[in-house]
């Protein structure tokens, strides 16, 4: 994997890169969350934190990205999960194993888990629905931050 | 319901609205080319490709929503193609009744909007919001959307501020954030006690039963993930039959809509349990088999074709008057009227006497025959259509197979007529007896716009013919 190339894609997306690595992982994600409440996805393996706040009211939402295209910054996220879709800081953590070249290899990923529900997710919620002025956020979260993990 | 020529005639004084216009389709047409330039320069070829799924999606039709009963149902979701509005309408006033006391949120829908669901609902006293922001400021300002994929494209954001200002009882501004912000902060409200939701589809894959949706802002994700029941309303033409079918289909979509390379948000929604699928029949399985108009329903929805057309630059969409503006509206609404005129009978024939729905019927198709002069035939629209829909062609077939009123009849057989050279100089002879007042009568209301009419004293042949001899 090209760092460069999967940092000018995600920037230019709108999502900001934080590289770690699995023993270090736990702790650059609670140093980032700092004071905010957390709501934290039931599908989240790692370890953060012992206080998991209802979405609805949390300030940040931690989630895992099943995968994460690199030519157009994508991430495959559950579908349901509110973790990535209302606290307005939306972190999202993938393994650098799980880092795919193309779109299509997501859509290969989601057709191999049938029945699964599944969400693909381009930078943070947003909007130009006023005069094409794009404005973020809209629904969603407002700022979208992605923590690969890697040896 | 106005008159073509005061819908058109309206629409051409509004300067607002032509600024509003201009403005929000030439972004969007800027960013879609630079991001073809720049990431498929190999466009034309995934047209050809992504136009053969749709044809394909077509010709399977029947057995690919089968495919996709099956899987749906084997999840324990429910699916139905269902024949016309009123059925519809009925369905989810049945699936939804149990959820009556809560909100409904509606993520953005073209065949509701079809079939008017939202208002219907509202009448029988459900509380439904829009929850595009686009929808929901045009279901507050009361009027349907203008644009396809751009709801509220004909509106400044001084007006939106207006309209936010009255429905909201908040103060004015025209910061865009600011009424982005309020609108996220009411819907946000109502997403978090509502029990139902109802959504359109941009796809359905028929090998897996997986509905899936394309959007920005998160209304959709939200619409589907926070209440228990799921009621999604699509067109037969929605079906695609696999996922690899999707993969060229979800990339052509996106940057022909909004010229975004991705959009923010692709669900894929396995339905099961919870989730109902209707499939609005209709004037489209009629129009399925029609071989020689059935490409109409290639038609994926993204909305370029009315970004591109200069006529649709000029109007905007509610001049169509009808649910789909723009070429692919001129080109869908023969069918879609000629379905209600076919509603409109049976309902006719239940109740003997009432002419109002009478008048309806012949005004509908009317209004459609109407709108195929919404062209210059430009060729812009076949263009760039993404799945190559020969949208302006289909506009001259349609002409010549519409009804000619009597007069425009007349005028075509007197021009057959005055192809033959001497009846021709007849008639020039006639127009030169005329006085000019009578003349500029006679050729209103093109003279209206143009200087004194009078004709040569002698025609260019007779002067012709003199200096040769």
């Amino acid at each position: 994997m090209e760092k460069e190339t999967l940092l000018v894609r995600a920037e230019k997306a709108g999502v900001i890169v934080h590289w770690t690595s699995p023993a270090r992982a736990a702790d650059d994600i609670r140093a980032f969350l700092g004071g905010r409440t957390v709501c934290i996805s039931s599908e989240l393996t790692l370890a953060l934190t012992e206080s998991n706040t209802a979405p609805a009211d949390a300030e940040a939402g931690v989630a895992p990205a099943h995968r994460w295209a690199q030519e157009t910054a994508t991430a495959v996220v559950s579908g349901p999960d509110l973790a990535t879709l209302l606290p307005p800081v939306s972190v999202l953590i993938v393994d650098g194993k799980n880092i795919v070249p193309s779109f299509d290899d997501l859509m290969d990923f989601i057709h191999l888990r049938p029945g699964r529900w599944f969400a693909c997710v381009t930078g943070p919620s947003r909007t130009a629905d006023i005069e094409k002025v794009l404005v973020i956020p809209a629904h969603g979260p407002k700022e979208l931050h992605l923590f690969v993990v890697e040896q | 319901m106005p008159t073509f020529k005061d819908a058109i005639g309206g629409a051409l004084k509004d300067e607002v609205l032509r600024r509003n216009l201009i403005k929000a389709t030439s972004h969007s047409l800027r960013l879609r080319r630079e991001v073809i330039e720049a990431r498929y320069p190999h466009w034309e070829a995934m047209r050809e490709k992504a136009g053969a799924i749709r044809k394909r999606s077509l010709d399977e039709n029947a057995a690919l929503w089968e495919q996709a009963r099956q899987a749906i149902e084997a999840r324990g979701g429910s699916f139905a193609i269902v024949p016309d509005r009123a059925d519809v309408i009925n369905r989810v006033r049945k699936e939804l009744a149990p959820f009556k006391g809560a909100p409904v949120v509606k993520s953005k829908s073209m065949v509701t909007e079809e079939l008017g669901l939202r208002e219907e609902l509202e009448r029988d006293g459900f509380e439904i919001y829009e929850t595009d922001l686009g929808e929901l400021i045009v279901q507050f300002e009361e009027r349907p959307p203008s644009h396809i994929t751009a709801p509220a494209i004909h509106l400044s954001r001084e007006q939106i501020g207006r309209i936010f200002e009255k429905k909201l009882n908040v103060p004015y501004t025209s910061d865009p954030v600011a009424l982005t912000a309020m609108a996220r902060r009411f819907l946000r409200e109502k997403f978090l006690v509502a029990r139902a939701g109802i959504t359109g589809a941009n796809f359905i894959v028929a090998e897996s039963g997986t509905l899936v949706l394309l959007e920005n802002e998160g209304n959709i994700r939200l619409t589907t993930a926070l209440p228990e029941r799921i009621v999604a309303v699509t067109g037969l033409e929605k079906i695609v039959p696999t996922m690899d079918d999707l993969k060229i289909l979800l990339r052509m979509l996106p940057v022909s809509a909004t010229g975004q390379f991705q959009n923010c948000y692709t669900s894929f929604i396995p339905l099961g349990k919870g989730h109902i699928l209707l499939a609005l029949d209709g004037w489209r399985s009629r129009l399925l088999r029609n071989a020689k108009y059935r490409e109409i329903l290639m038609c994926i929805r993204c909305g370029a074709c009315l970004n591109i057309c200069p006529v649709y630059g000029l109007v905007g969409g509610h001049a169509y008057r009808s649910v789909y503006p723009g070429p692919i509206g001129v080109i869908t609404g023969p069918f879609l009227h000629e379905s209600k005129k076919e509603e409109l009978r049976s309902k006719k024939a239940e109740e003997a006497n009432k002419d109002t729905e009478n008048h309806g019927m012949s005004s509908d198709s009317k209004l459609a025959s109407e709108n195929l002069k919404l062209s210059s035939l430009c060729g812009a629209c076949t263009d760039i259509c993404p799945v190559g829909v020969p949208i302006h062609s289909t506009i001259l077939k349609l002409r010549a197979d519409a009804p000619k009123p009597f007069w425009e009849h007349r005028a075509f057989s007197a021009g057959r007529a005055m192809s033959r050279p001497s009846i021709w100089r007849i008639f020039l002879g006639l127009i030169r007896m005329m006085p000019s007042g009578l003349l500029r009568m006679a050729a209103r209301p093109w003279a209206r716009q143009r200087g004194p009419l009078a004709p040569a004293r002698r025609s260019f042949g007779d002067l012709w013919k003199k200096k040769r001899s």
